[in-house]
């Protein structure tokens, strides 16, 4: 089954997102901040990570740091920046940094499921 | 003063009232404009024989501008400058007057009055338009920043809607994907749930479109492409609506400078919006073509529906933000239409055409093709 890091600063998208996708067969992990994003990536191998773009730190943007940051230390784990702030610019840096998806808020998390497991697939071909 | 040297023919050529004085200031000979304007004022003779510098001393008293005069022509008769030139009003008119050092002969100085009225009132015209330019300009500066900061304020509310929308639409699939099955006429429940919600997000998104600050530097393009780019965003709409969709266009036509992902939703927007008020089986025909006009040449690229048309009363407030006839619909679709119009300095225009069907014309600055060169 996928393992898959979901990181965002609303609790009740983390809530709602950890009961679907471990419902669906997932082993999740959420949570809501950057620091402890990097330590659960260090210390367990996720096929996928759904990071927020806005993560509540100074940065408007620390979800890309974060990205930038899972692309180096666990190169394998695909990642999807999901966020409320998009705009083609971002969506380009985020491209650059080697992000696989960019993707708007709101989306179905039966396509979100279905993402993931497409992207899974090929972090394990 | 038949004394006075003949005055060459040439002075009398020029428009402008040229008097000869001698080395005293007095007039030795003037030329046929100075005689006219003279007459006219009831002056005998021309002024011949008068003392010009006479003339500016007793009128210094009550015409600043004589005393002026009266200093520099007594500079000029002594050598002490060559040229003098001042403006002048009378009545209603404007001259300037200038006092040339004379090369050779018995004249030592000549006395110009220049009527420049008209220059005068050409330039206070050319000024006005400026002011009423200038006006014009800064209303619409301001009105574009105003627009700005709501678009900025729009999009900014869209924004933070947007993270609690998610956290509703995924709460509810993790509780359809939880207890689905298990609780009664949850399917319809949730039903409700998630069409409100898919209305909200639709809302969102056009909220942002039309938030969405112009591009900074758009680039040309072709609106021919930008057009077939709006079909192919409406492909789905257009296989389930059976209605048939062309292009019509002039080879060549279609260059604008601008934001070819903006435009293509405007067509994407104009296309959608005449499929769904087509009948079955219908033709949707988006027709460019070149028009110029007084104020330039423009691109009108016109979406052709045979639905009924608009109504009278709605022609006024189609493009009104959140004014729309269709249920479910945010109303935003041709407000942002018309806002992407605007940002590409055109306009956009509905009708009913003779006979029916809805006629939606965007009509684009176009962008002037390269000449040819012809080489003789």
């Amino acid at each position: 089954m996928p393992r898959l890091l979901v990181v965002d600063d609303v609790e009740a998208i983390l809530f709602a997102m950890r009961a679907y996708f471990r419902r669906g067969g997932f082993v999740v992990d959420t949570t809501g901040d950057r620091v402890s994003a990097k330590r659960m990536v260090v210390e367990s191998a996720y096929d996928v990570a759904i990071t927020d773009l806005r993560l509540g730190g100074a940065d408007d943007v620390d979800g890309l740091e974060l990205a930038h940051f899972i692309r180096h230390t666990s190169p394998a784990t695909k990642v999807v920046v999901l966020t409320a702030y998009g705009s083609p610019e971002l969506e380009t840096r985020a491209a650059r940094l080697g992000v696989e998806r960019f993707l708007a808020k709101p989306q179905p998390l039966a396509e979100l499921a279905a993402l993931v497991h497409t992207l899974a697939a090929t972090v394990r071909a | 003063m038949d004394a006075t040297p003949p005055l060459p023919g040439l002075l009398d050529a020029f428009p402008e009232r040229i008097a000869v004085l001698d080395h005293d200031g007095r007039i030795i000979a003037v030329n046929r404009a100075w005689r006219t304007s003279a007459e006219a004022n009831g002056l005998s003779g021309a002024g011949l024989g008068t003392s010009y510098l006479e003339v500016c001393d007793r009128a210094a008293p009550i015409e600043p501008v004589a005393r002026t005069v009266a200093t520099a022509l007594r500079d000029v008769l002594a050598g002490h400058r060559d040229t003098f030139e001042t403006p002048y009003d009378f009545a209603t008119d404007a001259y300037v007057m200038r006092i040339l050092a004379a090369p050779e002969g018995p004249g030592r100085v000549l006395v110009v009055h220049e009527d420049v009225t008209r220059w005068a009132r050409a330039l206070d015209d050319a000024s006005d338009t400026a002011r009423r330019s200038t006006e014009a300009l800064a209303r619409i500066a301001k009105r574009e920043e105003t627009v700005a900061a709501m678009g900025a304020l729009v999009a900014g509310v869209a924004h933070e809607v947007r993270n609690p929308l998610f956290a509703i639409s995924s709460t509810l699939d993790a509780f359809e994907a939880e207890l689905g099955d298990d609780v009664p006429r949850t399917a319809e429940w949730l039903h409700a749930l998630r069409t409100e919600v898919t209305r909200m997000s639709a809302l969102m998104s056009d909220l942002l479109d039309f938030g969405r600050p112009p591009r900074r530097q758009p680039a040309p393009l072709s609106v021919v492409d930008a057009v077939h780019a709006g079909i192919a965003a409406s492909a789905s709409l257009v296989r389930a609506s059976r209605v048939r969709v062309r292009i019509e266009h002039t080879e060549g036509a279609g260059a604008v400078m601008g934001d070819e992902r903006r435009l293509a939703q405007v067509f994407q927007q104009l296309v959608a919006n005449a499929i769904q008020h087509s009948p079955e089986g219908g033709d949707v025909v988006v027709r460019i073509e070149e028009t110029t006009l007084e104020d330039g040449t423009w691109l009108d690229c016109t979406v052709l529906d045979e639905g009924p048309g608009f109504r009278p009363e709605d022609l006024g407030r189609l493009f009104d933000p959140f004014f729309t006839r269709r249920r479910g619909g945010t109303g935003l679709g041709l407000a942002i239409v018309q806002r992407v119009a605007h940002d590409h300095g055109g306009e956009v225009s509905a009708t009913t055409r003779t006979g029916g069907g809805g006629s939606v014309r965007v009509r684009l600055p176009a962008l002037a093709r390269p000449r040819l060169r012809r080489l003789a």
